[in-house]
């Protein structure tokens, strides 16, 4: 709730901007780019290149659209020339078939039987391992297929000899044909997305132009047989899909991917047009970013029009490019073996220590070695190194689950301790008790406290208590008997600023959302302060046109009051959040939501009683302190823009004076 | 009750709060990394120098004697010259060669045995531009044009023949009918080789049109197609090669020397001209010759035609600027924006000279130890003494991270630290260290610059670092006097230079500034007296941004001296990423190890570690940061270039969210063992020829290179996966084998 209210008003309000810092690092890459991995909190760090420039394949290629890669063969459809090559990797080269229309698309099954999406034919067919035709695919007949285009541009093959054809306008998804061509259905489709007015129509049942999805752009298929799919969708647009066609894996990013391909340990590597190919591990994390748009010097290792990727056995990286009309190598580095050893144990279930910890050497802050050496000390019960290693990754599921273990073994050795100690005390505290009610053991004590209370500003603070138990009273003792005063008002707000920072600040690495880097102490203080004094404005302006009985001061100090339960709550709160864990997340949150309910409750309670409002004038009254602050935001915000706009406008005028004396 | 549940929970809160605390990254294993060697197609690309394979004999049938009147001679090279059009002819008496400054046109007749196929050729107005010796570039209000002496009739020249006892040559005085633009040039041999000279007092212009830039010959050193075996020399980072191949679609080459200008909006992310140089070779090991800028480089434009764009014929040359055109914004926010071209000329007189080579030294070595001569005569370059090679360390001695509020400093190594380091390092056999203190200042590394005048006391205050200089020899202060943070509080804003366009002088979208050479200097004096005391060296950062400034006007020329000046001020200087007029430091880091790999380069050439090699201490990009250590080191080994290390005593996990946060490895006992491997590894050859000039570097395989130096020391580098064998010597792979 409160990270709601203060990101929304960060926006609203005169922001502080916060540095942020770069250093234009040393030469650090051997490389024409720079190569990305995740580092803690998600964030993409700088590592050593991952794959170097290794050269490329001139072999006479013309505008090419697709590549596969089968026992070190690269199969290329060579759209331009209407043919389909094979290359093999020791440098001899072979066409393997020709008089094409416009081939885009190629795959080789398991059998070698080669397959072309022929966009020019409409159709796709299936050549045998010596360029023979086996058969032609053409546009299905049956019904269910419909008015549906069928315009192959991508192909691959499945289990069972399935086809999952990639048609160009094929909004219904991948086109899934059995072996011998009959249709299958419709395979992983996009979703729509609504615009907001759509939503707000259909909500209103009022018809609106319904949305047609985006239809993939490229396929790949696993060993298991798992398709995944890169569409130019808003989100998700790296999608894995289950044989039930259900996503089983989204990856977001904001790039524009055209292909896709997975390799034998499933790490998935997807090209994007612009230029970047990024390496992501099974689980969707991104393990290597790297590449780049050549800017017009043509310089190795960078591209013009990259369109396809694969890997071959040494797990180099091999690109496509229509722009160049050839097929950039990209060589695996030492480092990026390292790390694909670990991933391919990772994958059999291994978690090896030893390993990861030389991948940390190389880069401290590598997430998935931070996070795979977290998981390895967690299953060998070392959970307290586990839980540094999580911290590191900012793997807060993991943290948690290892800091859920800690506690449960202290509370297991401990719990007698100190149920013992706990009993005793109370005993004590009791026997004090019982004493002190019989014979006033402890009469100096009442004696001082007594004193301390009647003094003035002791007992203005106090009031802050009683608003727990008389909310209306309190108002009334503010309001009627002056029973506060503006200072000691003034000093709960900058209570309640500094209980709202130091909350967020000491909050629990498991529930955090904070950037502490990010975190701008002088920032959120205004913020706020910001917030409170336009609400007190706002609600004394409104009222006193509203016939309100409260004056500017009666409203500034019964508001401080109200914020009584966050004051109050709020460090026991963040001192719980350290003993929880994710699975007790919803007493975290209720204890939240209790404590911002309470502040709105007392609110209203104040607002009715200081005015001495019925409940209609209540509400307005609420409604109309909203829009008033609204409106004073907007306001605000229009003087500080128009206030830019003409400094910029009269400072430009005097420019051009300047200038137009030269030209 | 309740008041017992809660207290429960605290005691839980408060025990866990304890143990969840102090959370540190701990990890000192070193295993042996696997070794991957560059498969065939990486080693011949342009990432590796090649085999030389085309052995025809050069022979130029595209140039002659006939109708050139002999000027004279300078010990083995004669000048010719055709007073009609200005064209020269220099003749290597040694073997006969002839260079050009034009070609003839009888290859344009089919019948020819010198016409080729798909052959250009020349119209009328082409033959006269290809003819032209001049031509200027010129402004018609913001367009730019272009004018060739010999475009138009009108335009007119003359001819002096100023030949005297050890100088032979003419002047020439120009005179362009279109853009009114007039100046005199000479050209001339004497014992060094040959000189273009233009005074910058000898160009006028008229009134409409405004100068700018210059190019003389652009055609002297052509070669058609494929006729002669050979290639371009071009100083591209480390170095690169372009061979003449007749591939139609390489591409114009044109770069800048000295990296793009940030006071006229240039920006590049490729290497920069690192020399003030290029070559040419005609037939390897046969000719070739090697021209350098003297004077006004840091203005000109190096570009490299291959045949078949505009003409048959390979050719490159140097264009002189004296005007640029810019983008001049109205308001704050660029919405509006007028294009300008600089009001006044660069100031600058033109100087470039050609050294020609001959049989073994027309090569890339060759020119290189041309180079390397030169700056030996100069003084720059001297020969060095060591027993065994140096290492260097960046060591990072404290940052500042942002705080719940304001900065705090994090200690990453405090001087008793880096004591001992240092001592560590010595007992692993590694004694010829050289160190950069980073953020050895008041207030950690970024962000204080560019004031170098207190020690941050947390790494251990003024004496101990005074102390420590004494026990230890090599210590470089690193100090910042050119690029500033945007975000740092030690300068004024009136202090950053600002640009043409009276812009202030950025990078990185505003993250940094750059300040004014006037105030650089000040500042550097003002805190000179104190370094001093701390330490004998300076390693001088940003020293390899050269821009033009116009709130003091200096033009890059000046702004040379001012970098000369900072050289000369301090005791022992050090800098990184040089360009050629700083190579007088007295010791050179981070120096690039690659070109910029165009896919027009064949080959990437070490000619700026030939230049230096023996004669300096260079040292190459830290190793930490190397994917493929071995192939890596190999190239050191090859390159003659010291390793380096970036090290710090704590973690650089706490150095994420501060300004060095792209240094994500460098704990020292996380280096150790690696440090010493990589130490010896490269010290067991490097050793051996460690004062020495490379004489010859032949690449005999793929990958499999021989480099020989002056003491008679060879020293083979295989870089591929395979052995390789030359006579009796073979090589194992990813490996080298010293000859001694």
């Amino acid at each position: 709730m409160k990270k709601i209210l203060l990101t929304l008003l960060s926006l609203i309000l005169i922001v502080v901007l916060i540095p942020n810092l770069k250093v234009s690092a040393d030469s650090q890459t051997s490389a024409p780019y720079d190569t990305y991995t995740t580092g803690p909190n998600g964030r993409i760090i700088k590592t050593q290149t991952a794959y170097e420039p290794a050269g490329a394949i001139k072999i006479g290629l013309r505008s090419p659209e697709d590549l596969y890669l089968k026992d070190d063969i690269i199969y290329i459809a060579d759209t331009g020339n209407k043919r389909i090559l094979k290359y093999h990797l020791d440098g001899t080269t072979e066409v393997i078939v020709t008089n094409l229309s416009e081939p885009t698309g190629v795959h080789v099954d398991e059998e070698d039987y080669i397959y072309v999406a022929d966009k020019g034919a409409r159709a796709v067919v299936k050549f045998d391992k010596f360029g023979n035709k086996v058969k032609t695919f053409e546009k299905p007949t049956e019904l269910i297929f419909g008015t549906s285009p069928y315009i192959p541009l991508k192909i691959v093959t499945g289990p069972k000899g399935l086809l999952y054809v990639v048609g160009e306008g094929s909004t219904a998804g991948l086109i899934q044909l059995s072996y011998n061509g009959e249709f299958q259905g419709f395979f992983a489709a996009n979703e729509t997305r609504m615009s907001f007015v759509q939503k707000v129509a259909n909500f209103f049942k009022v018809s609106s132009a319904s949305n047609i999805p985006v239809s993939p752009s490229n396929v790949a298929i696993d060993e298991k047989g798992s398709i995944y799919t890169v569409s130019n969708t808003f989100k998700d647009k790296t999608k894995k899909f289950n044989i039930a066609s259900e996503t089983i894996l989204k990856i977001n990013s904001d790039l524009v991917p055209n292909s896709i391909h997975i390799n034998e340990f499933n790490n998935i590597y997807v090209l994007t047009n612009e230029g970047y190919i990024n390496e992501y591990d099974q689980y969707g994390n991104i393990i290597f970013g790297f590449g780049g748009l050549d800017t017009g010097t043509k310089r190795l290792g960078l591209f013009v029009t990259p369109v396809d990727i694969t890997t071959d056995s040494n797990h180099n990286i091999y690109v496509l490019d229509k722009g160049l009309n050839e097929i950039q190598i990209f060589q695996r580095s030492e480092f990026t073996a390292l790390v694909h050893e670990g991933l391919k144990n990772n994958k059999d279930g291994i978690y090896d220590i030893k390993q990861w910890e030389e991948v940390l050497r190389m880069n401290s802050i590598f997430s998935v070695a931070n996070s795979a050496i977290a998981r390895a000390e967690y299953r060998n019960q070392n959970y307290r190194e586990a839980l540094e290693y999580y911290k590191i990754a900012t793997d807060k599921v993991g943290y948690s689950e290892a800091y859920w273990q800690l506690r449960y073994d202290f509370m297991q050795r401990h719990m007698l301790t100190i149920l013992i100690v706990f009993i005793v005390l109370y005993v004590l505290v009791a026997s004090v008790k019982f004493a002190d009610r019989k014979w006033g053991t402890f009469y100096f004590v009442h004696d001082f406290t007594k004193k301390v209370k009647s003094k003035r500003s002791v007992s203005e603070f106090l009031l802050l208590f009683k608003m727990f138990r008389h909310p209306i009273d309190t108002v009334h003792d503010v309001k009627r008997y002056q029973k506060s005063s503006k200072k000691t008002a003034t000093i709960i707000y900058v209570l309640f600023v500094v209980v709202m920072i130091l909350s967020r600040y000491l909050e629990s690495f498991i529930f955090s959302t904070v950037n502490f880097e990010r975190f701008n102490v002088f920032k959120d203080a205004l913020i706020l302060f910001g917030i409170v004094f336009l609400f007190v404005i706002s609600n004394y302006l409104i009222s006193s046109l509203q016939n309100g009985e409260g004056w500017l001061k009666d409203v500034y100090i019964a508001t401080s009051y109200t914020l009584a339960p966050i004051i109050v709550f709020m460090p026991f709160i963040t001192l719980m959040s350290h003993a929880l864990t994710l699975n007790e997340m919803f007493i975290y949150q209720a204890a939240n939501y209790i404590t911002y309910g309470w502040v709105l409750l007392n609110l209203i309670i104040m607002i009715k009683e200081v005015h001495n409002y019925t409940i209609p004038q209540l509400i307005g009254n609420i409604l109309l302190t909203i829009f008033t602050m609204i409106i004073i935001v907007v306001i605000v915000a229009l003087i500080i823009i128009l206030g830019n706009q003409l400094y910029e406008y009269v400072s430009g005028i005097i420019k051009e004076v300047i200038q137009s004396v030269y030209i | 009750m309740y008041t017992f549940k809660r207290i429960v929970l605290l005691v839980i809160v408060a025990a866990t709060t304890i143990l969840s605390s102090n959370v540190k990254p701990k990890y000192d294993v070193v295993t042996e990394s696997v070794n991957v060697a560059p498969q065939y197609s990486s080693l011949i690309s342009n990432r590796y120098t090649q085999k030389e394979e085309d052995l025809r004999i050069a022979q130029n049938d595209y140039i002659d004697l006939i109708d050139y009147q002999r000027l004279g001679a300078v010990n083995n090279l004669e000048l010719y010259v055709k007073q009609d059009d200005l064209s020269f002819r220099v003749v290597n008496l040694d073997t006969g060669y002839i260079w050009g400054s034009n070609f003839n046109f009888d290859y344009l007749d089919e019948t020819s045995p010198l016409h080729d196929p798909g052959d250009l050729g020349a119209n009328e107005g082409w033959k006269r531009i290809f003819n032209s010796p001049a031509s200027v570039s010129y402004y018609h209000k913001t367009n730019l044009r272009e004018e060739y002496l010999y475009t138009n009739a009108l335009s007119r020249k003359t001819f002096v023949n100023i030949t005297t006892t050890n100088k032979v040559g003419f002047r020439a005085k120009t005179s362009f009918f279109l853009s009114k633009v007039k100046f005199d040039y000479e050209v001339y041999l004497d014992k060094e080789g040959l000189h273009f000279e233009v005074p910058f007092d000898s160009i006028e212009e008229g009134e409409t049109f405004k100068l700018a830039s210059i190019k003389l010959y652009p055609f002297f050193g052509a070669a058609k197609r494929n006729r002669i075996p050979g290639y371009v020399f071009v100083p591209d980072g480390m170095g690169a090669l372009i061979r003449f191949d007749d591939e139609y679609d390489k591409g114009v080459y044109t770069k800048r020397f000295y990296g793009p200008d940030y006071g006229i909006y240039l920006k590049s992310d490729e290497e920069y001209l690192t020399l003030n140089t290029y070559g040419v070779v005609h037939g390897v090991n046969q000719n070739g010759f090697l021209s350098v800028i003297d004077s006004g480089a840091s203005h000109a434009i190096l570009s490299h035609y291959p045949s078949q764009i505009t003409t048959d014929f390979n050719h490159t040359y140097v264009s002189y600027e004296y005007r640029k055109d810019y983008v001049q914004y109205l308001n704050k926010s660029k919405t509006s924006s007028v294009i300008l071209v600089q009001e006044n000329k660069n100031k600058y007189d033109i100087k470039q000279s050609f050294y020609f080579l001959s049989g073994d030294k027309a090569n890339y070595v060759g020119m290189a130890n041309k180079y390397k001569d030169n700056l030996i005569k100069e003084g720059v370059l001297e020969k060095t003494n060591h027993n065994d090679i140096p290492i260097h360390f960046d060591v990072l001695m404290s940052e500042s991270k942002k705080a719940f509020i304001g900065r705090k400093i994090i200690s990453m190594t405090t001087i008793n630290e880096l004591d001992e380091i240092v001592s560590r390092l010595n007992s692993h056999q590694v004694k010829n260290i050289t160190l950069t203190l980073r953020g050895w200042q008041k207030g950690g590394y970024s962000l204080t610059a560019p004031r170098y005048n207190s020690v941050e006391t947390r790494i251990g205050g003024q004496r101990d670092l005074t102390k420590f200089n004494e026990n230890h020899q090599n210590v470089y202060l690193e100090a910042d006097y050119f690029k500033v943070s945007s975000y740092g509080t030690n300068y004024h804003k009136a202090d950053v230079g600002q640009s043409i366009g009276q812009q202030l002088l950025e990078e990185n979208a505003g993250r940094s500034y750059f300040l004014r050479p006037d105030v650089s200097i000040k500042k550097y004096e003002s805190h000179l007296e104190k370094m001093a005391r701390y330490s004998d060296g300076i390693h001088l950062s940003s020293t390899n941004y050269l821009y033009s400034e116009f709130s003091s006007n200096r033009n890059r020329e000046e702004q040379i001296e001012t970098m000369k000046e900072f050289l000369s001020k301090a005791n022992k200087t050090s800098v990184s990423k040089p360009f050629a007029y700083l190579l007088g430091a007295n010791r050179i880091t981070d120096v690039a190890l690659y070109s910029s790999q165009q896919k027009r380069f064949s080959d990437t050439v070490p000619f700026l570690a030939i230049v230096l090699s023996g004669y300096k201490d260079v040292f190459g990009r830290n190793a930490n940061f190397f994917a493929n250590t071995t192939n890596e080191l190999l190239r050191l080994v090859d390159y003659h270039i010291y390793p380096s290390f970036y090290i710090t005593n704590e973690s650089s996990y706490y150095l994420l969210n501060t300004g060095s946060e792209n240094i994500y490895t460098s704990r020292y006992l996380d280096w150790e063992e690696e440090i010493k491997r990589q130490y010896d590894f490269v010290n067991e050859a490097l050793k051996h020829v460690a004062n020495e000039r490379v004489v010859s570097r032949t690449v005999l395989d793929a990958g499999f290179v021989k480099v020989s130096y002056a003491n008679g020391v060879s020293i083979y580098i295989n870089y591929s996966g395979t052995i390789k064998v030359d006579g009796a010597v073979s090589v194992k792979p990813s490996s080298y084998q010293v000859i001694l």
